[in-house]
């Protein structure tokens, strides 16, 4: 299991997260290369589908990173983020997925120290849940 | 770069002529605001900014009061400027195809030369080639020599070659040049070869028509006043060098240390007005009171701390919102002392001698002591003031003259935030948008005659590159086609402007929009115009209401652009910025009319409140509102030797109005002097809880103490009570806490400082698309960084419609509506902004989901049509698109099916 290496598809916010993201690198924070990173312009933009079509195309995690609380550039797009993904989460563990694949956190655009170590503490975690089961079913 | 001048382009302004050069002096936000809305005019500006990125202190925040959060991504935002691609974190810089930044530059020389100025600025920040540098870090890693960080405050080190912080913009490494050796390690270690240490600044010269000065403010320095322990002590610092120490942590939690031993911090004191509010500084800096409460709110709420204790004389909290910013401090158990202690005694932990009477003088040791040191003029103001002949103030600020706050002694240079005196964000971003428009207009704004295919754009060469210079001046060039956005229509403009209300906010937007050429129709619902201006009678400085009321009215007319209605309301409110279609109902005779304009700004204004059966009011004669003094005072009907009582707050900072009215402090302050004036011999006393003259208005409060006005400040909870004595006179009873008891005081005239209660009632609002918060204020875009813009993109909000204001103020904050109203005029067709969601009515269930999501009112139930989508209100965050459940709407560029793509092609990659 220690040679699992995972792949996270994370969706980030223009605003806060995909900038703390871009922080990381031009501070050039090291953190772990595992995650696929898909931009979006606000975090209440991610259908749960997108997550959905992550873990059964064989993602192991997602990620979806936004504004912290108060500080949404749309006002309360990453609140409905987080009322659809914690109901997601929900769904997750009644189809037999770890809901533990599914992270919400919320990055400011200076955290880029923070991105990277929550970065790194995913790749962690979702090592130790293992590879997604539905990915290999489905690949085979 | 190409990109964004075809952007520019396709939502080009209009303007017809080639455009005017403006000159803005300082990176902070004041400065970037000031750029974005002379930019948004269809002008070039040439922003000059003497460190080596934009930004300023604001950088160095991490929260924002009122709200306490970010927000720093709401600042680039313009009503027509460039979409999203370009509108960034404040960190991150300002990307418009007009504004050519100039970073580690100054300007050395300013001549006269017609009605601009021809100006020598000297490029610096050379030795590292920005062209060539990619930004990699590697000349900061070999290089030996550490320097203090300055965006740190002194607390870490950086290296002489360095970026100020990650997000700093330009992307690439500066050299220190006063830090560095030469010693030319970095040369060896730059992969890019871009290092050339010694390479001379450039000086280049430009024409411009107007200057806008905003290079920021500096911190009062507290080594000035060593009882601090300042620097002697590591636990003794600074408001802003807390904010680096809790920057790290602030957002997401963690624990505050102390610097001298790295132990948690429990209890922390905050030290309000060192270096303000003294002997040699009279003034109130202002900002400080707010920024201690936002601190202390995030070290109860996010950080480990105890105790936090605010030591001030008065909580200013002035500003929109603020006063609920002090309810939620108390709320978390942040504790306010009315007390001004002496100095810090140094030992283990700092101890804070504290005198508070009636309680004497004791010590309080402290984990941490903050010190809110002053705002003082920035470094070099002096120099830069006098190269364009600007007067300074005795303080050594930007000397402003009435009306409005941008206005300076030379008539082609304007100033806004912190050279012009203390002034929070807020007001230095009004400021900077009057700026703006006053600097846009001298430049020459030529009205709306429409030329098809004309479109402002500057050529802009890059100044830093020898070989690059163009024929200066830099001028705009008209070029000959419009390129089109794919998807929606672009909406016609329709080039005249709405203005509700005609106070001196709505008076001086209507003035500022027709003397740009475009007609303005300017609605008043009372038979006369004027507003405040017609029932104020003094101000505390700049000439009489009623004189600056008659300028207004003579140079409305002058423009020949305004039609003005009096008894006149709007009933309905419909469209989009560029189209919009308003009902107009004649109040006598209640006929109604259409009016088709392309920008309208709400300035319905205020009205004092009446604090009917309050204190005897409506039951004894002599129980008056301050509007009402002021009348008498004109009319001269006080003499002999009278004891006036004024009672502050009534109507305000209560449980049903929780909010502070901000002018009530003044006004009374005010009246207390003309009182005085008039009759000598008479007692006042003011009973109030705290006396709110923020900044220069401290000399107001300061000249009434000294004319023998007696000011005592009472609990909060314990309100003065007035009665009626037997022999028909009133008497005040209250609790002295300075005394321990209660005192009776016979009055001549009881005066109530009663509120400002907004004239737009909720119903009014919505039919205009407004929101109002509880105290029926309307609700801006953002209450930081957008102030003078409603929650519905393109309509704009100025004076007391949304908070009470000075008359100053209204008339800034009205011409800095009137730069964003004109920034939509100037442009013939406004196209939708990339990044709108599209919208396919077929599929429609009419299910209004996205009508609930949409928190910019684009999305609209249309019979026959479904849920469509307003593009030019559309922000572009798709939460819409997420909420369908029929997939009728779609983001262009980040479509649902793109998306999913996108994850497979990810996926794919790895496996």
């Amino acid at each position: 299991m220690s040679d699992f290496d995972p792949t996270i598809v994370a969706f980030l916010c223009n605003w806060c997260s995909y900038t703390a993201a871009d922080l990381a690198g031009t501070s050039r924070i090291a953190y772990p290369p595992n995650l696929r990173i898909i931009r979006v312009m606000c975090t209440g933009r991610i259908d749960p589908v997108f997550v959905m079509k992550a873990l059964s195309s064989g993602a192991d995690g997602v990620l979806v990173a936004g504004c912290h609380p108060g500080d949404c550039h749309y006002q309360t797009g990453n609140y409905r983020a987080r009322r659809r993904l914690t109901m997601l989460k929900e769904l997750l563990g009644a189809v037999g997925i770890d809901p533990e694949r599914l992270w919400l956190r919320w990055v400011g655009a200076s955290e880029g120290d923070l991105f990277a170590r929550t970065a790194a503490d995913m790749v962690e975690g979702i090592r130790k849940l293992g590879p997604n089961p539905l990915g290999r079913a489905w690949s085979a | 770069m190409a990109g964004s001048l075809e952007r520019a382009r396709a939502g080009g302004s209009a303007f017809d002529r080639e455009a005017g050069h403006v000159l803005v002096v300082g990176g902070g936000p004041a400065g970037l605001r000031a750029a974005l809305d002379v930019a948004d005019l269809g002008l070039a500006v040439t922003l000059v900014e003497r460190a080596a990125a934009t930004g300023g202190t604001l950088t160095q925040l991490d929260a924002q009061y009122p709200t306490v959060d970010c927000g720093a991504c709401q600042i680039l935002e313009s009503v027509a400027g460039p979409p999203w691609p370009a509108r960034r974190c404040l960190r991150a810089g300002l990307d418009h195809p007009l504004v050519t930044v100039l970073t580690s530059s100054r300007v050395v020389r300013a001549e006269r030369l017609g009605r601009g100025y021809e100006v020598a600025i000297e490029v610096g920040g050379r030795w590292i080639d920005p062209e060539r540098c990619v930004g990699c870090g590697a000349c900061a890693e070999v290089c030996p020599v550490t320097v203090p960080d300055e965006h740190e405050c002194g607390m870490r080190t950086r290296k002489a070659s360095f970026r100020r912080h990650g997000q700093a913009q330009p992307p690439v490494h500066t050299i220190d040049e006063a830090a560095c050796t030469r010693c030319g390690e970095c040369v060896e270690g730059c992969p890019s070869g871009a290092i050339e240490l010694g390479r001379e600044p450039l000086e280049r010269e430009i024409r411009v028509d107007a200057v806008v000065l905003a290079a920021g403010f500096s911190g009062f320095d507290p080594a000035l006043q060593p009882a601090w322990a300042w620097g002697r002590h590591r636990d003794v610092v600074t408001a802003l060098e807390l904010e680096r120490l809790i920057g790290p942590v602030v957002q997401s939690g963690g624990t505050l240390r102390r610097r001298s031993d790295g132990a948690p911090a429990e209890r922390v004191a905050f030290v309000q007005c060192v270096g303000s509010r003294d002997e040699e500084r009279p003034y109130c800096s202002a900002i400080c009171c707010m920024h201690a409460l936002k601190e202390a709110i995030l070290l109860k709420e996010r950080l480990s701390v105890r105790e936090a204790d605010i030591y001030a004389i008065d909580m200013r909290c002035v500003g929109k919102g603020y006063e609920a910013t002090l309810a939620r401090a108390f709320e978390a158990g942040v504790r306010v002392v009315h007390a001004r202690p002496g100095a810090v005694e140094p030992g283990e932990r700092p101890m804070l001698r504290v005198e508070q009477p009636p309680y004497g003088q004791r010590l309080e040791p402290y984990d941490l002591v903050v010190l809110s040191v002053g705002v003082t003029p920035p470094a070099g103001l002096a120099e830069l003031a006098a190269l364009f002949g600007v007067e300074r103030d005795e303080h050594g600020f930007v000397r402003t003259v009435s009306d409005g706050l941008a206005r300076t002694s030379a008539e082609a240079v304007f100033a806004c935030g912190g050279v012009t005196g203390p002034c929070d964000i807020p007001w230095s971003i009004a400021g900077a948008s009057e700026a703006a428009m006053l600097a846009a207009a001298r430049a020459g704004l030529p009205g709306p005659r429409r030329v098809e295919a004309a479109a402002a754009s500057a050529v802009l060469a890059d100044l830093r590159r020898p070989e690059a210079v163009p024929a200066l001046p830099l001028r705009g060039l008209s070029e000959g086609r419009v390129l089109e956005a794919p998807g929606p229509e672009p909406v016609q403009v329709t080039a005249r402007a709405l203005v509700i209300g005609a106070g001196p906010a709505g008076l001086s937007a209507t003035l500022s929009i027709a003397e740009a050429g475009f007609d303005v129709t300017l609605v008043e619902r009372s038979p006369k115009p004027g507003g405040g201006l017609r029932w104020l009678r003094r101000r505390l400085g700049g000439p009489a209401p009623v004189e600056l009321l008659e300028g207004l009215l003579a140079r409305l007319e002058a423009t020949g652009r305004v039609e003005l209605l009096t008894e006149t309301e709007v009933v309905a409110h419909r469209g989009a910025p560029g189209a919009y279609v308003a009902t107009l109902r004649d109040l006598p005779n209640g006929g109604e009319r259409l009016l088709r304009h392309g920008a309208a700004i709400v300035a319905t204004g205020a009205r004092e409140l009446e604090p009917a059966g309050r204190f005897l009011r409506g039951e004894h004669p002599s129980v008056i509102t301050q509007l009402e003094l002021e009348e008498r005072l004109a009319e001269g009907e006080l003499a002999g030797r009278p004891t006036v009582v004024m009672i502050q707050c009534v109507g305000s900072r209560e449980p049903a109005r929780p909010a502070c009215s901000r002018v009530c402090c003044q006004e009374a302050v005010k009246n207390a002097l003309a009182i005085l004036e008039k009759a000598p011999d008479a007692r006042v006393l003011v009973l109030h809880r705290d006396i709110r003259t923020p900044g220069f208005d401290e000399r107001w409060y300061e000249a009434a103490r000294r004319a023998g006005v007696l000011f005592v400040r009472l609990d909060d909870d314990r309100p003065p009570r007035v009665e009626r004595r037997q022999d028909g006179g009133l008497s005040v009873v209250f609790d002295d806490p300075l005394l321990g008891r209660p005192v009776r005081a016979a009055a001549d005239l009881v005066v109530l400082s009663a509120g400002a209660r907004p004239a737009l009632d909720g119903a009014g609002a919505s039919r205009l698309g407004l929101r109002l918060d509880a105290g029926g204020h309307v609700v801006e875009a953002s209450p930081k960084f957008r102030p003078v813009e409603a929650t519905r993109r393109g309509l704009l909000v100025a004076g007391m419609a949304l908070a009470p204001v000075l008359v100053d103020e209204a008339m800034a904050q009205g011409r800095a509506a009137a730069a964003r109203a004109l920034a939509i005029l100037g442009r013939q067709r406004l196209a939708p902004r990339p990044g709108a969601v599209a919208f396919r009515a077929a599929f429609c269930a009419s299910c209004g989901l996205c009508i609930d999501v949409c928190q910019a009112g684009a999305r609209e139930l249309e019979e026959g049509k479904g849920a469509v989508v307003h593009a030019s209100l559309c922000q572009g965050c798709g939460a819409c698109v997420a909420a369908c459940p029929s997939g009728t709407t779609d983001q262009p560029g980040l479509d649902s099916r793109s998306v999913l793509t996108t994850i497979d092609e990810c996926l794919e990659v790895t496996s």
